[in-house]
């Protein structure tokens, strides 16, 4: 058993509920995503994010709009749908049964 | 010194070095490769394009001009390689548990330790044609050579039955070169020889890509200008000539399909009746065995249909409307066309042998028909007195009745009919008459130059009226019966029906017939004279398909 295979599963299980927590507040582009994710040390390459973010927004969970932007290119940014937030609020019950689960356990 | 080229990216140029540009690219089109096997893949590919441009843009504004090939490495470290965005996928995939999505996504990468799946390419680095061998060789990991001569013995095997079988095997190689992508890019030539995609391997494999172009120009080859020049040939025929032939396999197939249906459902005697007694396919429902038959139309409906999905599918990947084929079903398609030429071929090369039996046992049968046939003919001639003088080439015997000037269908007439055109056609008659002038009238038509009624006496002068081309409508016969008919409103006229039925005739349309003279006729003392219908003028070339007469009538004078 690798103990790098064990955390980076338990990370890709976190991540698109990290994902959508961090659009619950505000629209982001996804560089701001990658940013604070990284800053949560969540993901270790940048293009792990793209399939997720587009997958998420095919299953009408996130939506997304254009935005010119003074440097570079055009940038997406993304938000939550309605049924995104029913969704993430169905996560956030799973994921407080499971800390406290955890919890328990430890103790 | 380093070339700097200028690319744009979403719409902005940024400067980059030569090499980071060339390692830049091979990235991109690896992560595109990665993700068109998925349906959203574009997407996913633009959005990682999109961040690659950022990156850069970044790079810029802290203030340095030039993209160079450590700041690319590090754009690449950042972002990943697709291996490293692939087991991600996978394992989210089967996460969601959402079954139409895990039955888009590729099956889950062997552990990283494992070389990766290796995958079928076109080797054009060590081609000899189309580098397929060269390929395949690589994904099988064995000497190429072994492979090549492989496809000589079976070249061998197609040449020995004949019949244009050799050119099975060289269809099959130019369908495997449309089919099979060549591995263009350094990460495409990893691929190929199964080694894994990373920094590293992407770095080498793409140096020793410079290496191999610096070698072939420090000793270039005939070969490789020959094949140069093939496959410029190619390239820039490739979308028309792909195009036409899917549109000409489409019209095979159809009438294949066609042609299938009517054999196999037709009831036997109709076969016969349809194609004739001697046709191949008559011959073919007569002998040969039906499963046999039954493969060869399956064998080629399906090489067909194989051509056309083939041919069809380049169209759409050069046009980018559809993505690279998933290898397996490349290798079924390749696996289908290759079983069906060999099916097509043997079953073929199997009905030929009995039909050709066949055939020589009917050889007799034919020939006497084909004579009996050919002395009815000259027998219903001689009965109207006619005599066939030259003939060569003539379709459908040498009277006919039914299009008669006088509207009476079954009057006789003399026809020579060839739709190529290229034909003798000569019938005479020779009558005994009192010396004299005459005068020679008839009723021909024709669609050419060239054809003349004449007449030649005992001493050998000719006479002749060259018969004006109209074709097979209209014509002077036909338009007096039509004035004649108008004119005669009260029908008075005692052949009023006859007239009638003669400006009837081809749905009021006429049949060509023209009236023709020939005058001051002389016959001498030996009271012989000659005359009839000719295509071959001896001062105008033939250039029309038929020629028709009738009607012939000597006037003395």
């Amino acid at each position: 058993m690798n103990v790098d295979n064990v955390k980076s599963q338990m990370r890709k299980g976190m991540l698109e509920y990290c994902v959508m927590l961090l659009l619950r507040k505000e629209a982001c582009y996804s560089s701001d995503i990658i940013r604070r994710l990284k800053e949560a040390e969540l993901i270790v390459v940048e293009g792990t994010l793209y399939p997720l973010l587009t997958r998420l927004k095919n299953d009408g969970l996130l939506s997304y709009e254009w935005r010119e932007s003074t440097q570079g290119p055009p940038r997406k940014y993304y938000r939550l749908t309605q049924s995104g937030e029913e969704f993430l609020a169905q996560l956030d019950e799973a994921w407080c049964s499971l800390a406290n689960s955890v919890e328990i356990i430890k103790k | 010194m380093k070339r700097n080229i200028t690319v744009n990216i979403f719409g902005s140029l940024y400067n980059i070095d030569e090499d980071a540009y060339r390692l830049l690219d091979a990235y991109l089109v690896n992560i595109r490769d990665y993700f068109s096997r998925q349906s959203d893949g574009r997407e996913i590919a633009d959005d990682i394009e999109a961040r690659v441009a950022e990156l850069m843009s970044e790079i810029r504004t802290s203030g340095r001009d030039t993209i160079n090939i450590s700041d690319v490495e590090s754009i690449i470290g950042r972002i990943g390689n697709p291996e490293d965005l692939g087991v991600f996928e996978d394992a989210e995939a089967s996460c969601v548990a959402d079954e139409d999505r895990a039955a888009a996504c590729t099956p889950p990468e062997p552990p990283a330790e494992l070389k990766p799946k290796r995958k079928l390419f076109r080797d054009t680095h060590h081609r000899v044609l189309g580098g397929i061998l060269a390929g395949m060789a690589k994904y099988f990991n064995v000497n190429p050579l072994w492979l090549r001569l492989a496809a000589l013995v079976v070249e061998f095997f197609f040449i020995l039955p004949g019949e244009g079988f050799f050119i099975m095997p060289i269809l099959a190689y130019v369908a495997c070169w449309i089919l099979i992508p060549s591995a263009s890019t350094p990460a495409e030539r990893l691929q190929m020889k199964g080694e894994p995609i990373n920094l590293a391997s992407l770095r080498d494999e793409f140096l020793k890509g410079a290496r191999d172009l610096y070698t072939t120009i420090d000793a270039p080859s005939v070969r490789s200008t020959f094949v140069g020049g093939i496959s410029a040939v190619v390239r820039s025929l490739g979308f028309a000539a792909v195009a036409l032939t899917v549109v000409f396999c489409a019209v095979c197939l159809l009438s294949a399909v066609f042609c299938v249906t009517c054999y196999f459902s037709l009831p036997d005697p109709y076969v016969e009746y349809f194609f004739g007694k001697y046709s191949l396919i008559n011959q073919v429902h007569t002998v040969a065995d039906p499963a046999e038959v039954t493969v060869f139309a399956v064998g080629v409906l399906l090489s067909l249909a194989l051509i056309m999905f083939i041919g069809i599918h380049w169209l759409m990947r050069r046009s980018g409307r559809a993505t690279a084929m998933p290898g397996w079903i490349r290798w079924i398609v390749i696996l289908l066309f290759v079983a069906s030429l060999v099916l097509t071929t043997a079953s073929w090369a199997r009905i030929v042998a009995v039909v050709s039996v066949n055939h020589d046992r009917l050889e007799p049968d034919y020939r006497a028909e084909q004579l009996a046939s050919e002395r009815e003919h000259i027998e219903e001639l001689g009965a109207e007195g006619w005599t066939l003088s030259k003939g060569r080439n003539l379709s459908d015997g040498y009277m006919d009745s039914g299009e008669h000037y006088s509207g009476r269908k079954q009057l006789k007439y003399l026809n020579g009919l060839n739709k190529t055109g290229s034909m003798d056609y000569e019938v005479v008659r020779t009558v005994r008459i009192a010396p004299g002038t005459y005068e020679l009238k008839a009723v021909a038509r024709t669609d050419g130059r060239g054809c003349e009624i004449f007449a030649i006496n005992g001493v050998g002068e000719r006479r002749y009226s060259a018969v004006e081309p109209c074709g097979a409508k209209g014509g002077d016969v036909w338009a007096e019966a039509v004035a004649k008919v108008r004119i005669d409103s009260l029908h008075t006229s005692a052949d009023y029906q006859l007239t009638k039925n003669l400006a009837d005739t081809n749905r009021g349309r006429g049949y060509g017939w023209q009236r023709v003279s020939v005058s001051s006729i002389t016959v001498g003392a030996d009271s012989v004279l000659t005359y009839g219908v000719t295509n071959m003028s001896p001062t105008t070339v033939w250039d029309g398909t038929f020629v028709s007469a009738t009607a012939f009538e000597l006037r003395r004078l």
